[in-house]
């Protein structure tokens, strides 16, 4: 008979490594989306004279796309297709989430709606905005007394 | 066993995943008869960016995004997280290496990794 030391601690380890093995496998998007509905992640930027959007909608087609501007707010919908319903396929995991999306974002400065880009490509969506009035950088010598 | 899939003979990327920030991107994978189908989402790569390797089963997923105009931006909000993107993946004896095959649509890269005849369901006809 072999002896085996007790270890009242050693279930709870166990259990501490397969909690941290369950957060490690966690895909990146744990932070940022709990739901079961696609949000794009985006960002925004700017310089002197333009307002930067990107925001990352992968596997959606251009056509699928929608960028609106009203009263400075600009919105970004579109709708991410499900594709597997009617095939019948085995998903081994599932890390993306499917379905339409639409996010609304107040623009830091007044924009000119005639000049506004917007270009889609390798599943990014990379908008830029040409402000009214060029914002000088607010940076301010302090004189130190 | 070393069976590039795509050949680069700049091996640079290689170092970058020790050097710089790495992304994991999500993937879903699927099962059908014929084959498995890996979906990796990347967005922001272009398909001369992307690299993948298979090494011992091993499937290396890598993404060369481009870093360098992040650092001066002023941001107002930022989501994204920013980084290469690297993944490995280890594949099982079930699939045939010799006719992997991928591609990149919308900054979502389909891998398609074909099973082996052997174990594809068969129908087996009674005379």
């Amino acid at each position: 008979m072999t002896l085996i030391k007790f270890n009242p601690f050693k279930e709870l380890e166990t259990l501490s490594e397969k909690m941290r093995t369950i957060f490690d496998d966690l895909p990146t998007a744990f932070n940022w989306d709990l739901t079961s509905t696609f949000y794009p992640r985006v960002d925004i930027s700017e310089d002197e004279n333009n307002v930067y959007v990107t925001a990352e909608i992968p596997g959606v087609d251009k056509k699928d796309v929608k960028v609106t501007l009203q009263d400075n707010v600009l919105t970004i919908e579109g709708e991410k297709k499900a594709e597997l319903k009617d095939e019948k396929k085995n998903y081994f995991r599932i890390e993306r989430s499917y379905g339409s999306f639409c996010r609304s974002f107040a623009l830091p400065a007044e924009v000119d709606p005639d000049k506004v880009k917007a270009k889609y490509e390798n599943g990014m969506l990379i908008i830029e905005a040409a402000k009214k009035e060029p914002t000088p950088t607010n940076k301010k010598l302090i004189e130190i007394k | 066993m070393m069976n590039e899939i795509k050949t680069n003979h700049n091996q640079d990327w290689e170092k970058l995943i020790e050097t710089e920030p790495l992304v994991k991107p999500v993937i879903d994978i699927i099962e059908n008869d014929d084959d498995y189908i890996v979906k990796v989402y990347m967005p922001g790569v272009s398909k001369e960016n992307i690299f993948l390797k298979l090494e011992d089963n091993v499937l290396t997923i890598f993404g060369k995004m481009d870093l360098n105009h992040v650092e001066d931006e002023r941001f107002l909000l930022r989501e994204k997280s920013y980084g290469h993107y690297f993944r490995q993946l280890t594949l099982s004896n079930k699939i045939d290496n010799s006719r992997i095959e991928a591609r990149l649509e919308n900054g979502l890269l389909n891998i398609i990794l074909p099973k082996h005849e052997s174990i594809k369901p068969k129908v087996i006809s009674i005379n």
